[in-house]
């Protein structure tokens, strides 16, 4: 299958004031479609930076990183993240005071998708990942952890991207739901075609994916592939 | 859009604070508007004040002691007594003169001047020209002068008009123990229409009399004020012996006859006064004397000393002037003791027996026409005007006066003035400086028209409004900077959440700004508004409170002592009775566009500070923090 996202000898360096920080040390791995992707590690191993690389949110000190063949230096990166890739988080980061539907529409509103279109199509996402109508116009604040997760993945969807990147999505939440949200991200990888990168201290969510990557002071190192 | 209708959406589901901050940044922004318009409409009225009113200060030097003097009246057979001032030695204005003092003009001890009448016309005393003569004449049998002596007139050496008899009545009037006259001798005499001896019983049928004149004597001064030595002695009788005229006596009678003969048909000198400054002049300065027609002195006419004089209506009625016709004006002599409407007391002659010849001759263009309202002023009558007064520029004097100064005396309110800043800091600070000079024997006396009560007020108001002003500007800036933590720094975790989303930095400041400028917008807007309606209603009951009529200030209303203050008004042009405040009321609607405008910028500024440190964190980072 062809390779979707793909970092060669990747290294990160926080550098501050006062002193540099080697966050990720040459770090060479490729993501593709239909797969979920679990990146395991202690914390401060680098889990996250390298998941912030993947999202776009800042680039490489050495080596590169590519989405589709184009450097992501040179992309757009936020119309990438806007377009193409969406994150979830553990704490799910919902807008507190936007309800359940305006929270999924929010990202098509960016795309200048027509309200009508946005709604209907929110809906559908919402339907997607099983929540129920009743809760479309409630606040976040109003719902559950599962439930609010699961609509931070409808959101993610919303854009209609094909890379979902996930900060232990499933660290809030208790073993029932738990299992609902691995499933559903499962699903999306394998029917919708997906890449799904999770990062997570989660067994059970590093079991359901595909390949398992762990990370050790910023090294990345192939577990199961 | 879609980022800036999601940031409306979120103030409108955050009712309270958005509200809150609403209302918080329109009280404070009111606050800061009520306090700059009333703070500057304070500014503004002490500035207008500052231009209306002025200060003087009039100076008199205090006699040493009172003295009762007796007059002996012949007709009473008796002595009538009067209080004189006595005085030490002359106190020079030059006292006056000291470090700190801040003049604006002056002082100066006000000199008046004898013109030479040329052929003008006069406004003329009530009751026509009195006579005065000097003539030589001899009694009809030896006498003693104490009652009415019959006198047989023998020549005429001058007279206001012909006497028109052979004999006249003379008596002594004033001296208890006259010097007997004898009927082969003849004597010279000065000589005025004097009251009747027997007016009190018998009326308009009562024996009209002469009685004496001061004879030749001189108050000649020097330039420093001193009295310069005379043998003159100002007997108004001298006998009349052969040689006489040619004697050093006979000569001063004859010279006084010449200086009689100078003053013209009507013996008549009329006053010119020399000023530094008009206001200087407590009739000008109380506006008892008023612009009728052209204009006062300029700034430039005292400084250049412009031949430029100021004349009554009275005197300009007599002779047709307009303002633009020449003046010519033969200055004699000065008079540094008195003012023209109190006058005399000067000898007519030098201290060596001459007459005073004009010093200062030239012609003077008539700048303006004043007129002079009805009544008397506090202080006496030295300050009212003389009827056919001339005030010139005391620089327009291009000749020294030091050989013709006729009489000096000590300083009087009249006299003597000077300008300060206006406002009780100034007069205090010049009472200080003034105590601190230790001259005893002067009093000066101030004079601001009511500025100090005016200025205590709205010095009040705008240390009120400087109070409310910082208070506002204080709590405008503690509101914004609290409500732009609320809305801006606490949200850095939207920001964040925005950023992964994919919005770009712009979008995600314009999500934030939306905001806060809509609540910036209104708060500002609706403070400005109520700031504006506060400070009009906080001045307008100011002036309710307290008012001052300027008509009398500005001379519209005329003077009258005589009538009440509504009588006066009623008659003034636009008399319809209404007291007018002085004070300003309009309050600058741009104040309020500022102060509105300053606390719109002022959010404004601090929401984007607090956006691009918000920018500046790192998303991921960020929300891995608020896990």
């Amino acid at each position: 299958m062809e390779k979707m996202i793909e970092a060669v000898n990747v290294s990160y360096i926080y550098q501050t004031k006062y002193q540099k920080t080697k966050a990720l040390s040459e770090v060479s791995c490729s993501f593709e479609r239909g797969k979920v992707y679990a990146i395991t590690g202690k914390s401060g191993s680098g889990k996250s930076t390298l998941l912030s690389l993947l999202a776009g949110l800042d680039v490489p000190t050495e080596g590169t990183l590519t989405v589709e063949g184009e450097d992501m230096r040179r992309m757009n990166r936020d119309a990438y993240r806007l377009n193409r890739a969406s994150v979830i988080y553990q704490a799910f980061h919902l807008f507190p005071l936007l309800t359940v539907m305006e929270n999924v529409m929010f990202p098509m509103e960016l795309q200048h998708v027509p309200a009508k279109e946005a709604k209907a199509r929110a809906q559908e996402y919402l339907a997607k990942v099983g929540l129920p109508e009743t809760l479309y116009k409630k606040m976040p604040g109003m719902i559950s952890g599962g439930e609010q997760q699961r609509v931070a993945i409808a959101r993610a969807i919303a854009a209609g991207g094909e890379i979902l990147l996930a900060d232990e999505p499933t660290g809030n939440l208790d073993s029932q739901n738990e299992k609902v949200i691995v499933d559903l991200l499962c699903r999306l990888a394998h029917e919708d075609n997906y890449a799904v990168i999770v990062v997570t201290h989660n067994e059970a969510v590093a079991a359901a994916a595909d390949v398992v990557y762990g990370m050790t002071d910023g090294a990345l190192s192939v577990v199961r592939g | 859009m879609a980022a800036i209708r999601s940031s409306l959406t979120r103030l409108v589901r955050t009712p309270v604070k958005t509200a809150l901050f609403f209302l918080l940044l329109s009280f404070t922004v009111a606050l800061v508007c009520v306090g700059g318009s009333l703070w500057k409409l304070s500014r503004d009225n002490l500035k207008r004040f500052e231009e209306i009113f002025m200060t003087i200060g009039t100076v008199e030097q205090t006699p040493e002691r009172m003295e009762q003097r007796a007059v002996w009246y012949a007709n009473l057979e008796d002595f009538r007594y009067f209080n004189r001032a006595v005085y030490g030695e002359t106190i020079s204005p030059d006292v006056l003169d000291f470090e700190g003092a801040g003049y604006l003009s002056g002082p100066e001890q006000r000199a008046y001047y004898e013109a030479l009448p040329q052929d003008y016309a006069f406004w003329e005393m009530e009751g026509g020209l009195r006579q005065f003569m000097v003539v030589e004449a001899s009694p009809v049998e030896d006498c003693v002068p104490a009652g009415p002596v019959k006198m047989e007139l023998k020549r005429v050496l001058y007279s206001t008009y012909p006497p028109n008899v052979v004999y006249f009545n003379l008596c002594d009037h004033n001296t208890k123990d006259p010097q007997p006259l004898y009927a082969d001798k003849t004597y010279v005499m000065a000589l005025q229409d004097g009251i009747a001896h027997d007016w009190e019983e018998n009326g308009s049928a009562a024996t009209f009399e002469y009685e004496p004149l001061e004879g030749p004597f001189s108050t000649q001064a020097d330039s420093e004020g001193k009295r310069m030595p005379s043998d003159l002695t100002g007997n108004w009788i001298a006998e009349v012996t052969p040689g006489f005229y040619e004697s050093k006596e006979g000569q001063a009678w004859l010279k006084l006859c010449e200086d009689c003969v100078l003053r013209g048909s009507k013996h008549y000198t009329f006053p010119v006064t020399a000023t530094e400054d008009l206001n200087l002049v407590m009739a000008f300065y109380n506006k008892q004397a008023y612009l009728l027609e052209g204009e006062l002195f300029s700034e430039e006419d005292y400084k250049q000393g412009n031949r430029v004089c100021l004349v009554s209506a009275a005197f300009a009625r007599a002779n047709g002037f307009k303002v633009g016709d020449p003046l010519h004006l033969a200055l004699r002599y000065a008079n540094y003791a008195a003012t023209p409407n109190i006058g005399g007391g000067e000898g007519r002659l030098k201290a060596d027996g001459g007459i005073y010849e004009p010093f200062e001759e030239s012609d003077y263009t008539i700048k303006g026409i004043y007129d002079v309202g009805v009544g008397t002023m506090e202080g006496g009558w030295g300050y009212l005007l003389e009827r056919n007064e001339v005030f010139i520029p005391t620089a327009s004097i291009k000749n020294s006066n030091e050989n013709n100064i006729a009489l000096y005396g000590p300083m009087k309110g009249y006299t003597t003035a000077f300008r300060i800043p206006n406002g009780s800091e100034s007069i205090d600070h010049y009472i200080r400086l003034w105590e601190a000079q230790g001259v005893d024997h002067v009093e000066i006396t101030f004079y601001d028209g009511g500025y100090s009560k005016l200025e205590a007020g709205l010095k009040n108001m705008q240390t009120m409004s400087s109070v409310l002003l910082m208070t506002g500007i204080v709590s405008a800036v503690c509101i914004v900077i609290f409500f732009c933590h609320l809305f801006v720094t606490k949200q850095r975790k939207q920001t964040a959440i925005e950023r992964c989303l994919g919005m770009t930095k712009g979008q995600c400041a314009r999500s934030l700004l939306a905001g806060v400028l809509v609540i910036a917008l209104a708060g500002s807007a609706a403070g400005g508004f109520a700031g504006q309606f506060f400070a009009g209603h906080a001045a307008a009951q100011m002036a309710s409170a307290e008012t001052f009529d300027t008509r009398f200030s500005n001379g519209e209303v005329q003077f009258n002592a005589e009538k009440s203050e509504e009588e006066m008004l009623a008659e003034s042009e636009d008399g319809n009775g209404a007291v007018r405040s002085a004070y300003l009321t309009e309050t600058d609607w741009r104040m309020s566009v500022v102060c509105g405008g300053l606390a719109f910028l002022f959010t404004v500024g601090l929401a984007l500070s607090g956006i691009c440190r918000n920018l500046k964190e790192e998303p991921l980072k960020l929300l891995a923090e608020a896990e």
